[in-house]
């Protein structure tokens, strides 16, 4: 029988009302790991700060990965395990570093993650995050030099994943607080950890330091952000069972290449992304599914960009279909045709 | 080395893969390392995209 590989697509920064907060993507990927033989998703889906949910089945898959991976440039290695290194900006108070260290060790004795280092960087890296004119969130590193340098470091010394914990500004966005804004930091976040992939070739994962914990009740889409003052655990968990990228002309048999995709599942509004786009393009594309409930900020739906795509109204109705795709069932409408 | 935020607008050609006219539009500012299609009107018409690029 063939196996059923699917890519769920949740962009960061872009308000997606179900994946866009704190780890609320994570039911999501749940329920589609549940009928996929393999799942591929993204960070932003998985993490939910000190919550994450194992999911044999599922690829951690940076997003710039993620975009190689659709252009059929690099393949995904699954592996037991990784050895993990932590970058930590120099910009971490003492209070963000110790909560930090303790994080690693927590990982390291609670949960067995293989946790074998960590680098400061040289000077501060210079977070900022910045909203775009269409209200997405992005943001930038001003010295991408010195995050470079800390995570080549760790790979000398043996790390083949790598956390990256940098101070960011304050997060008093009120609207994203209150479980309807775009994320501040998500924008920025993609930009750290794309950096470091693109350079080194290697998984990584970025989790935000703030310089005071959620204080007031929280709103449910963002309370596991109010849990405690690090993001370090789900990306250490992640990364610790992430999938190497492999170039595409050292690739083995047992490697995954995107175009074994059968289904793409993206927020309807949201089909503007590279690695959408990249798959969609192909000679045979897989098929793309539309969530309609998952609304964005923006407004970029398949038919606009003369993408074929199916329509669902709800993740659940998503899983529905991809239960009859890999079940083989048609349902059929009307009377068989006749052909003279 | 620093990092930029691109917006760009390109009038695709549906004759050819959108990928690489978007890559094509973005590769004078620099590499792209995350980008977009951010607003699109009708098939054939302009569309928008926000990128960050990696400059020297």
């Amino acid at each position: 029988m063939k196996a059923l590989t699917v890519l769920l697509l949740i962009p960061t920064g872009v308000g997606a009302q179900i994946g866009g907060y704190a780890g609320d993507g994570i039911p999501v990927a749940r329920l589609l790991a549940g009928v996929a033989d393999c799942l591929v998703t993204h960070p932003n889906v998985l993490n939910g700060a000190l919550l994450s949910w194992p999911l044999t089945n599922t690829l951690y898959v940076e997003g710039y990965a993620l975009d190689r991976w659709c252009a059929l440039d690099w393949w995904l290695r699954p592996v037991h395990r990784n050895r993990v290194g932590v970058v930590f900006d120099a910009a971490l108070d003492t209070d963000q570093r110790i909560h930090h260290l303790n994080a690693i060790e927590a990982a390291r004795y609670t949960l067995g993650v293989d946790v074998f280092a960590h680098c400061t960087t040289e000077v501060s890296l210079g977070i900022e995050e910045s909203t775009s004119s269409t209200g997405t969130s992005w943001g930038t590193v001003r010295e991408p030099g010195a995050l470079l340098r800390a995570a080549e470091r760790l790979v000398a010394a043996g790390a083949e994943a790598i956390a990256i914990v940098t101070r960011c500004p304050e997060g008093e966005d009120e609207a994203y607080l209150a479980g309807c804004g775009v994320d501040p930091v998500g924008g920025v976040e993609a930009v750290i950890s794309h950096l470091v992939v693109r350079h080194l070739r290697i998984p990584a994962a970025h989790a935000p330091a703030f310089d005071a914990p959620v204080a007031a009740l929280a709103a449910p889409r963002v309370a596991a952000e109010s849990l405690g003052p690090t993001f370090l655990p789900c990306v250490l968990a992640g990364l610790s069972r992430a999938p190497r990228y492999v170039p595409s002309g050292e690739a083995r048999s047992s490697d995954l290449s995107a175009a074994a995709v059968d289904v793409i599942v993206s927020p309807a509004d949201c089909c503007g992304g590279a690695g959408l786009l990249h798959l969609m393009n192909r000679p045979e594309p897989p098929v793309l599914l539309a969530v309609a409930e998952n609304t964005t900020r923006l407004d970029v739906t398949p038919e606009r960009l003369g993408l074929k795509a199916q329509h669902v109204r709800s993740y659940l109705e998503a899983c529905g279909w991809l239960v009859a795709l890999k079940q083989g069932v048609h349902f059929a409408s009307g009377r068989v045709a006749e052909i003279r | 080395m620093c990092v930029h935020y691109i917006e760009a607008e390109i009038v695709p050609n549906t004759e050819q893969d959108l990928c690489t006219q978007v890559e094509q539009a973005l590769a004078v500012h620099g590499e792209p390392l995350r980008w977009a299609i951010v607003e699109a009107g009708s098939l054939g018409e302009p569309v928008r995209i926000e990128a960050a690029v990696l400059a020297s």
